[in-house]
């Protein structure tokens, strides 16, 4: 089993953090520790498995959306550390995260829970995967919006800076929506996680995490009203 | 049920959209139901009585919104003032969208001034006006999601609220708001079924 001991994940009660831990156990790649932000565990009511077919695989993902990310990890080994509060920008976890653990850590946070400078200044690189294909779909619901104008889910692996989505872009890829399977939780973390495992999976091969030229600046696309995301989900109904 | 994103003032109590939920074969009807009762009752409303509210005095270095906004409507907005009519209307979507509100004056870089005033219903309508163009004219879906927001701010009020030309170019753009909503939707159904 691949360990690489720069990196180490923050992982919260969520189904984005399940499918990452998921993606990456099934990868067999061991990072050297996760941080876990406290809270309820996000509940779940759909099928135990569901099956999630990506690109460059050969087989589905199994994808558990309702198995805790801890429960995976703690199965798998994982080093985990429990942060002190729930807000991941508080002194507590600023000083928790500012000791030498991982240098790099793929953020998978609660929603809305934006890195302020104080989290930023540890001297830890965070690696982030967002919704939506950059720096074209920038905002929370990037990936509506390629739906509707494109017919596609873009998935973008960041450094997080300062900005909204504007961090140095590591790698991005263009997905056809799977019709029949929940975006939110289902196709939009598996995504992001197979996203996130190549990256890993490169930097393990290459010795150098991947590098793409941002094309342009874009605007940043607002909060989705409603009845366009209604269209937009459109194209994953059977 | 009725369309849930007009049902309070939003220009009080503002909406911000986040994770909303719906059903997924009532929210169109509903909200098309919504937009066309609207315009059927701005026929029937009571116009508002004038107000008899003196001009607030000039400051320097101000520019009045309503300026602003018909300057990118006719498309002779003075670039010495603001680099480009698109670099305008972006940013002043942008504030509309972080804060739900605008104002009736803002310094060379569009920000705002101290002590200027809310700008009124009748600044939102232009700029609808505006976006309703701006959306017919390109494929920007991001710009039909801050008409709708807009549109369901400007029919959150009472018909009442807007008199004469408001009316009927809030009229206008609740057709053309319609149309766009047809367009996009029929666009993805088509992509669907190719």
């Amino acid at each position: 089993m691949p360990q690489l001991d720069e990196l180490g994940f923050i992982l919260a009660p969520t189904v984005r953090s399940r499918a990452y831990v998921q993606f990456f156990v099934e990868q067999d790649i061991k990072p050297q520790n996760a941080f876990l932000i406290p809270g309820e565990e996000r509940g779940w009511d759909g099928p135990d498995t569901v099956e999630v077919t990506l690109p460059n695989r050969e087989r589905p993902f199994l994808f558990r959306p309702g198995v805790p990310a801890r429960t995976t990890a703690e199965r798998a080994g994982w080093k985990l550390i429990e942060l002190p509060d729930a807000d991941i920008n508080s002194a507590a976890c600023v000083a928790r995260l500012s000791l030498p653990d991982a240098d790099i850590l793929i953020y998978s946070g609660l929603s809305k829970a934006l890195l302020k400078k104080q989290t930023l200044d540890t001297g830890v690189r965070f690696l982030h995967a967002h919704g939506g294909y950059l720096p074209h779909y920038r905002g929370s619901t990037g990936f509506y919006y390629s739906l509707l104008d494109k017919g596609k889910l873009g998935m973008t692996a960041i450094w997080i800076n300062a900005g909204i989505d504007t961090g140095d872009i590591v790698a991005r890829r263009w997905y056809d929506p799977i019709v029949g399977l929940d975006v939110d939780y289902v196709q939009d973390p598996v995504m992001r996680a197979q996203l996130l495992a190549d990256v890993i999976n490169e930097r393990l091969q290459s010795g150098h995490y991947p590098v793409v030229q941002a094309d342009g600046v874009h605007p940043l696309h607002f909060v989705i009203h409603p009845v366009l995301k209604n269209i937009a989900l459109d194209t994953v109904r059977p | 049920m009725p369309y849930p994103y007009t049902r309070r003032n939003l220009f009080l109590e503002p909406e911000f959209y986040e994770y909303s939920q719906f059903d997924k074969d009532l929210i169109q009807p509903e909200w098309s139901e919504q937009r066309l009762a609207f315009a059927a009752s701005l026929e029937a409303a009571n116009p508002p009585q004038p107000a008899e509210k003196p001009p607030s005095p000039k400051t320097e270095g101000a520019f009045e919104l309503r300026d602003i906004l018909s300057g990118i409507w006719r498309g002779d907005l003075d670039e010495d003032d603001f680099q480009t009519e698109m670099g305008a209307l972006a940013a002043l979507v942008a504030k509309f969208e972080i804060f739900r509100r605008l104002f009736k004056t803002y310094d060379g870089k569009l920000r705002k001034l101290p002590d200027a005033e809310v700008a009124a219903p009748s600044d939102y309508v232009l700029l609808a006006r505006i976006l309703c163009r701006e959306c017919a004219d390109s494929e920007l879906s991001y710009l039909v999601s801050t008409l709708l927001k807009l549109t369901d701010m400007l029919t959150s009020l009472p018909p009442g609220t807007y008199a004469g030309e408001d009316r009927a170019n809030l009229r206008n753009i609740i057709r053309d708001e319609q149309k766009l909503v047809e367009t996009w939707s029929g666009r993805v159904k088509q992509d669907a079924t190719t």
